[in-house]
């Protein structure tokens, strides 16, 4: 079969998320509120891993996100590594109550120095603001903390919808400065990462079925 | 094609059908002793729910009810008094424990210190210390167990939010989740190398579920006793998909996910092909896409991990509406071997019947179809399912 890759219609960049955190902690109401603009109080717990993609415009440029929705608890670390290894970026979640939740987040840091990318992009968002009664909420540590290790912090409220967009365009700046500065430099039609995406609509022929 | 993958839709049981197969199956619960076989192959077409029995029949599939009735009283009074027994030993806290201890001493030593319910210093042994780290310490293996029990109490109470039964601020969803974290407390307790993993709360929601809506009061009473051993039983046929030590054997749950490419690949090896590829999209470039359907595919390289993992670790729970998944369970609880074999065939006919949008999708698309099941005609898919033997 002459299957030529049919083009894209229109040149996408694709970069791969990761979302990690402690269980309860709001990724799956960060990425909902983020692509579908919903929130639920009523959040099934995630097991395994949810796949969800985000186009957006920055700088001119259209970019795709495949964002990988991770489960929070550690059994599924085991099967983890398939989710964050290649991944372009980290968005590390956890719950602004609870000071534990930023313990795991140190933690997952020190996996992705060792395991993933080694320029991979990392934001850190202090979720759950909403419960938070005072105007003023400290987060200096956790500043200080994102500053060392190269990521940026935001403050996000999943229900309120406060800080989401801004983390997620943040992130998306920074992979376009990376690609634009790398050796590679940024070349549309063939991103060197990720998938070339069609569009949401399957309109690609099925694959040969020259090879039985 | 030989297979048919595409096969006629499964007719609905006409009503005059439905009927007989309700009165065939009270017909076989009322005997003496009760035909497993009989039971199994009614049951695996749908326990219809006019017929108010499925409490009953579900227990007798899992083993739970012995197939001679005259033997149900005793059985389930034995069973039930020894779960009261676990929810003594696992559920009090080391602080009662403590003072329940210091009663009883006081009154076979009727000693003449005063009763404030404190323990006096030197009469708190080493064990007993809340700072011991020694294994038999109630403190150390309380504190072991904190973390887990709020994970537990975490995953309750999001089962199924959207229903009333388990959610809400009812007191009797309130009694329900009360329930559903016993058991699995104490189920964490009693497997120690288990313990608890995200995704068992979904699969004792339908046994409670089914239990504690049984028209029998007393029986609908002891649903929390009677969930826990169910419980057991089911996760006794697939526990190992739920161990991470076995996760990368035969056994664990990437054998099972390899398992389900082999069957996939057994009856449409077309679609085997085109799911091969496009998993593994992610990690490839358009080039290395083509070079890839064009040589020779391996068809062991395939990882369904990124759909499967959550249709088989939950037993469904999670793809379709609540009725639907009772429907299925029907089904899969009939297997004399475990569920684990109708599982399968669940998964590659629902494969099976996506298989059009499958071969014309791309990563994304098909990741989205598959993590998204669509709504599906249950009888059909199970019928579909059935002719995978």
């Amino acid at each position: 079969m002459g299957s030529k890759p049919p083009p894209p219609p229109q040149p996408s960049v694709s970069f791969k998320l990761v979302l990690l955190g402690d269980g309860r902690v709001g990724k799956t109401s960060l990425v909902l509120r983020y692509v579908n603009d919903v929130f639920s109080d009523k959040q099934e717990a995630t097991v395994q891993a949810s796949y969800l993609t985000k186009r957006l415009v920055v700088e001119g440029v259209p970019i795709m996100l495949s964002i990988w929705d991770t489960a929070g608890q550690e059994k599924f670390h085991a099967l983890g590594p398939i989710y964050y290894r290649d991944a372009d970026a980290a968005l590390l979640v956890y719950d602004i109550t609870d000071n534990d939740t930023f313990l795991r987040v140190t933690k997952w840091v020190k996996e992705l120095k060792q395991m993933a990318n080694k320029d991979i992009v990392m934001a850190i968002a202090a979720n759950k603001s909403d419960l938070v009664r005072s105007k003023h909420i400290d987060t200096n540590e956790a500043a200080s903390y994102a500053e060392s290790i190269g990521a940026t912090l935001f403050v996000t409220s999943a229900k309120a919808g406060t800080g989401i967009d801004d983390i997620f365009s943040d992130i998306a700046k920074r992979l376009l400065e990376k690609r634009k500065n790398s050796s590679d430099g940024l070349s549309l039609a063939h991103p060197k990462k990720g998938i070339l995406i069609v569009d949401d609509e399957p309109e690609k022929e099925p694959p040969p079925k020259c090879c039985s | 094609m030989a297979t048919s993958p595409r096969s006629p839709p499964g007719a609905p049981p006409p009503p005059e059908f439905e009927i007989s197969r309700q009165s065939r199956l009270l017909a076989a619960l009322s005997k003496k002793v009760i035909d497993l076989d009989e039971l199994r192959m009614l049951a695996a077409q749908g326990v219809p729910d006019g017929a108010a029995v499925r409490p009953t029949v579900w227990k007798l599939l899992l083993g739970y009810l012995q197939s001679d009735r005259a033997l149900w009283e005793q059985e389930l009074a034995k069973k039930r008094s020894q779960y009261a027994a676990f929810k003594e030993e696992f559920l009090s806290n080391p602080m009662e424990t403590a003072r329940r201890q210091e009663l009883e001493g006081q009154g076979s030593e009727n000693a003449g210190s005063t009763n404030n319910g404190l323990l006096h210093r030197s009469e708190v042994t080493q064990e007993e210390h809340p700072l011991s780290l020694g294994k038999t310490s109630v403190w150390n293996q309380f504190f072991e167990y904190s973390e887990i029990m709020e994970q537990i109490d975490r995953d309750v109470k999001r089962t199924h939010p959207d229903m009333h039964f388990f959610c809400g601020d009812s007191s009797f969803a309130k009694s329900n989740q009360e329930s559903l974290k016993n058991i699995l407390i104490i189920f964490a307790k009693l497997n120690a190398g288990i313990r608890y993993v995200q995704g068992m709360n979904e699969i004792l929601a339908p046994l409670f579920y089914v239990f504690r809506n049984d028209p029998d009061d007393k029986n609908a009473n002891f649903a929390e006793a009677d969930s826990f051993f169910c419980f057991v039983e089911l996760l006794s046929g697939f526990r190992d998909n739920f161990c991470q030590k076995l996760d990368n054997s035969a056994v664990g749950i990437q054998g099972t996910l390899s398992k389900l490419s082999q069957l996939v690949a057994k009856y449409d090896g077309e679609l085997q092909r085109h799911l091969e590829i496009t998993t593994e999209e992610i990690h490839t470039t358009a080039t290395a896409i083509l070079i890839c359907a064009c040589s020779k595919i391996n068809t062991s390289m395939v990882n369904p991990q990124f759909y499967a993992f959550r249709w088989i670790t939950l037993l469904l729970t999670q793809e379709f509406n609540f009725a639907d998944i009772i429907h299925i369970w029907d089904t899969l609880l009939s297997d004399p071997d475990g569920p684990q074999e109708t599982l399968l065939r669940i998964c590659c006919a629902m494969l099976i019947l996506v298989r059009k949008r499958l071969l014309v999708g791309d990563f994304t698309s098909n990741l989205k179809l598959l993590q998204n099941y669509p709504p599906t005609n249950i009888s059909h898919l199970l019928y579909v399912a059935n002719k995978l033997h």
